[in-house]
Parts: C-alpha cells; sequence; structure tokens
C-alpha cells in the first residue's frame, strides 16, 4: 500500500509538470506530420512513380512505421532522462525527502514507488503515441497490430533501463551530470549490441578476408560478444522482420541477419539488469543521509 | 518515567577528517515530558533530532525511540516529526500532501480524512487551494507541523518550529506543546528561542561543540532572578563575535 501510496502521488505530480506534455505533443505531431506526408505523397504522386501492390504497401508502412518511431522512442526517451534526473534528486535536493523518510516507510518502499511511477508514465507515454502511430499505419490500409503493441511495450522498457542507469547516479551525483553519464551508458551499450549484431553477420555471411584480417576480426568479435554480455540489452520487437518479410526484392528480406529480433534470452538479461539496477538504486538511497 | 526517545553516548561525524558533529551525548525523554534541546550554531542538535527521526545513523553509541531503532520504519510510526526549513513535493497541495503522508502511516481513508481536516485547520491551512510551490516560507512550516500530527504521535520532534511563524503561530505551537504533555505526548524541542523553551519545557539540554554541556530542569538550570537566555549567554559569551566596534569603524 505504501509503495502504490508513493507511486499514486508521484504520478500525480508528474501529470501536473507542463514538460511531460509538451513531450508527448511533440512525438504526437512529429506521427501526425508522418500520416499527412504519406496521403499527401500518395495523392500527388504522379501516374506509376509511387510503387503499386504490396511492394506500395511496404514502402508507406516502412515510412510510416520509421518516422513514427522515431518520434516514439525519441520522445519517449527525453521524456525517460527529464524524468529520472528529477524522480528522486529534487525530493532529495528540496528536503521533502526528510518528511517522507521519517514516516514509517522503508527506503526499499520508496524506491519502488517511484520507480513504480516512473514505469508507468513511461508506459502511457509510449502507448499514447503508440495509438497515433497506429492510427497512422491503420489510414495506410492497417496490419501488424501485434507487433506494433509489442514495439511500443519494448520502447518504454528500454528507456526503463535507461532511467535505471540515471536514478541511482542522481542520487549521488548531480542531476546533469547523472544525466550525461546515463546517456552515454546507454549509447555505448547499444553501440555494443550494434557491433556484435554486425560482426555475426559478416561471419555468417563467410565473405574471405585475409589471414591476418581475419585474426584480427575475430579477436574484436570475442570482445565484442565479451562486452555484449556486460551491458545492458536493447529489446528490439519483430515489426522490421515482419514489415520487410513482405517485400518481394531479395535485400529487403525478412531473413537478413541484421535485422535483430529479442528472444526471451534478451529479455529475462533485460529483467536482469532491471533487478540490478533497482538494487544499485535502494542501495544508494539507503546509504544516502538526508 | 519510560523514556519514549534515548540516546546513548552517541558520535556523529560527517565524513572521516570532519571534526564530531555530536560526540558521546547522552540524554533521554519521558512521556509527557518536553525537553529542550539548545545550543549555538552548529553545536550538534538537528544531528541528535536526525538520529532520534531514523534519517542519518550514529557512529558510535545507540538511539532509540519506543525502544526500537528509530531506522526500523515500525518504529517510527507513533513518531511526528516537523523539520527545520521543511519541503513538500512541490506540485501537491496541502491536503494531498497530508493524505499522501497518512497513507505512508497506514492511516485508511477515513482517518485520513478526518486528520488532514484537523491538522490544516489547526495550522491555519484548511481550505488552502493552492500547489505547495506557491506557499510562503511559514505556509510551509505550518504545513510541516500539520504533517507532524497526521500520527498523533506518542513522540513529536520539532526542529526550530516557530522559526518561520507569525507571533499568533508561535502562540499556537506553545500552546499546542502544553497540550500535548498533558496528552501525553513527548515533545522534544530544539529551538534558539529561549523564552519560548523556558515557558514550557520541563527538562533542557544545552550542548556546545557535540558535547553535553548542561542538562536538568528548567528550575535546576536557571538561578532566581536570572532567565535561560542569561544562563546560555554566560556560557557561551567567550565564544560569541566581538560586541561592538563594528559601526564604529565605518566613520560618520
Amino acid at each position: 500500500m505504501k509503495v502504490l501510496a508513493i507511486a499514486l502521488y508521484t504520478v500525480r505530480e508528474l501529470a501536473r509538470r507542463k514538460l511531460l506534455y509538451f513531450l508527448i505533443g511533440g512525438g504526437a505531431l512529429l506521427v501526425i506530420l508522418a500520416g499527412i506526408g504519406l496521403v499527401l505523397l500518395r495523392a500527388n504522386a504522379p501516374e506509376g512513380t509511387v510503387p503499386v501492390g504490396d511492394y506500395s504497401g511496404f514502402v508507406l508502412i516502412t515510412m510510416t512505421t520509421g518516422i513514427s518511431f522515431f518520434g516514439v522512442s525519441f520522445f519517449t526517451w527525453i521524456a525517460a532522462v527529464a524524468i529520472s534526473v528529477t524522480l528522486i534528486n529534487h525530493d532529495l535536493e528540496s528536503g521533502s525527502v526528510v518528511s517522507i523518510f521519517s514516516k514509517p516507510v522503508s527506503r526499499l518502499e520508496y524506491a519502488a514507488g517511484k520507480v513504480l511511477a516512473a514505469a508507468a508514465t513511461l508506459l502511457v507515454t509510449s502507448t499514447v503515441l503508440g495509438v497515433g502511430t497506429w492510427i497512422v499505419v491503420l489510414s495506410q490500409g492497417g496490419g501488424h497490430e501485434a507487433p506494433l503493441a509489442k514495439t511500443f511495450v519494448l520502447i518504454a522498457a528500454n528507456q526503463l533501463t535507461q532511467m535505471l542507469i540515471i536514478l541511482p547516479l542522481s542520487v549521488r551525483l548531480n542531476n546533469i551530470v547523472a544525466a550525461i553519464i546515463g546517456v552515454v551508458v546507454v549509447q555505448l551499450a547499444k553501440l555494443v549490441g550494434t557491433a556484435h549484431l554486425l560482426m555475426h553477420a559478416i561471419q555468417d555471411v563467410g565473405t574471405p578476408i585475409s589471414s591476418t584480417v581475419s585474426d584480427g576480426f575475430r579477436l574484436a568479435t570475442r570482445v565484442v560478444d565479451v562486452l555484449y554480455w556486460l551491458v545492458p540489452r536493447y529489446l528490439e520487437s519483430d515489426l522490421q522482420k515482419e514489415v520487410y518479410s513482405q517485400s518481394s526484392d531479395a535485400a529487403f528480406s525478412g531473413s537478413s541477419p541484421l535485422i535483430n529480433v529479442s528472444d526471451w534470452t534478451d529479455v529475462a538479461f533485460w529483467a536482469a539488469w532491471i533487478a540490478l539496477l533497482f538494487a544499485l538504486l535502494f542501495l544508494a538511497l539507503r546509504s544516502r543521509e538526508v | 518515567m519510560s523514556a519514549v526517545a534515548q540516546v546513548q553516548d552517541v558520535r556523529k561525524r560527517y565524513g572521516s577528517r570532519q571534526p564530531w558533529a555530536v560526540d558521546g551525548v547522552s540524554l533521554s525523554v519521558a512521556a509527557g515530558e518536553a525537553f529542550g534541546l539548545l545550543g549555538p550554531n552548529g553545536a550538534g542538535k538537528t544531528s541528535i533530532v536526525k538520529m532520534l527521526a531514523g534519517l542519518t545513523t550514529p557512529i558510535e553509541g545507540s538511539v532509540r525511540i519506543f525502544g526500537a531503532d528509530p531506522l526500523e520504519p515500525g518504529a517510527r510510526a507513533r513518531l511526528g516529526y516537523a523539520p527545520e526549513e521543511p519541503d513538500f513535493p512541490k506540485f501537491l497541495r496541502g491536503d494531498e500532501v497530508l493524505d499522501y503522508f497518512g497513507r505512508l502511516c497506514g492511516l485508511d481513508a477515513g482517518e485520513r480524512a478526518g486528520r488532514a481536516v484537523e491538522a490544516l485547520g489547526w495550522a491555519g491551512l484548511g481550505g488552502e487551494r493552492r500547489q505547495v510551490r506557491q506557499y510562503s516560507k511559514g505556509m510551509k512550516q505550518r504545513l510541516g507541523l500539520a504533517q507532524a500530527l497526521i500520527t498523533h504521535p506518542q513522540l513529536l520532534i520539532l526542529d526550530e518550529p516557530t522559526s518561520d511563524l507569525d507571533p499568533l503561530g508561535r502562540r499556537a505551537v506553545r500552546d499546542l506543546i502544553v497540550e500535548l504533555k498533558q496528552h501525553g505526548t513527548a515533545v522534544l524541542l530544539n529551538s534558539h528561542l529561549l523564552s519560548e523553551v523556558e515557558m514550557v519545557c520541563d527538562r533542557v539540554a544545552i550542548i556546545n561543540r557535540g558535547k553535553l554541556v548542561r542538562e536538568g530542569t528548567v528550575h535546576e538550570l536557571v538561578p532566581a532572578g536570572k532567565t535561560l537566555e542569561d544562563v546560555f549567554i554566560e556560557l557561551f559569551e567567550g565564544d560569541r563575535p566581538t560586541p561592538g566596534g563594528f559601526v564604529g569603524g565605518w566613520g560618520e
């Protein structure tokens, strides 16, 4: 009950801050513009310049989802960073945490309530923008509802990772410094994920390369493999794979090794990271004197 | 009388190279007693108060409230703490802050609503609809007192409770302390307003540089014909900034 009380009033506070509405509005605007752009493209294109049939659907859906996802991912990411730098840090800096911690509530309950509020806010932000994207996709003929829904849940999950990296840092450091470190860590983790995918794709293709280069490549792949199991993982849905599988063009084959689809191992790994980061947040709060 | 709050041989500092903020202090507060904690700025009073409220931990010694470690959430169930310069989630209204804190204290909806009306009314904030970020310092201090009362505490810790209050507010706090004492509540009052302490406190401890300098009833510490302020000034006269001569150097 105490966790829910903390979450409830944190969400209420977040809902009263204008920043969140600005971010949701920005994301929604991008999604709407993507939809309008596609309608105009279709209506004004001269006869024969817009491909027809399945390929047409593929191009349109790819553009729509691409632009929309950029909007949803970018704006939920900004929301995650903006919320996490203030979520606990403002309570600590203002001194409101003094009154809260003198009540019969543990720091574990406080941390859980704050994270629950953050996760709920991210999910709502992602859902609002996701519904906007779904409406745009529907206006272009519809389809892909299940992978679309999965994509938006995974976007919220990825941003929760970003948030939980910043939160423990914000208990100990200046919130701007915490945000910068948190963002750099997540971008490095994404880079490792991309490098892992690329290197294994190259290995799978089996392109002949000289033995010297081959040795270096193998070593680099091993290093990336190790790093891949050490850094947080970015979850990806099967939407891209499903959309690409509609294409008759081999270049966009749904079976391309460059298309990553997260499986249950990745989800379990993500959950382990979330648990670890939450534990770090709790330890940072427990040792913090107010 | 049984001790509601007890501090035994406590030492505390904020970093291994820092001086001791509290250095071997022992004191106790009994039920129905008002205990004044006095001392010059930086004496270690707020450090003692924060340890009793479970906000910081002693490096040595023990701190107990209701016989338990105040770091245990359950031990704080009957504690009311009004911090110095209180602040609250700034986008919430006063009644929402009390509802929030009432939930943290495990009160049911009926209790929360009733006690919020009661505490806000006492604090002069009944019907106030603005969010905390629009409050003045005095209003925040009043809300700080109101939230400390929401639990109907058996131990009330007041850290400089009247520093931002007008004379009416100060009178209300004094009356509250007297009323709470009669009800059996232990009150620990940390204040620089010595006349107030003298009026309401049964016992007083004077602390300087983390050490207990004097402790006793007001009658024991204050000789006839003198005030607590006289005693305090005599104790620390050597430490105070050079009196006089400052403005004289400005010339005509």
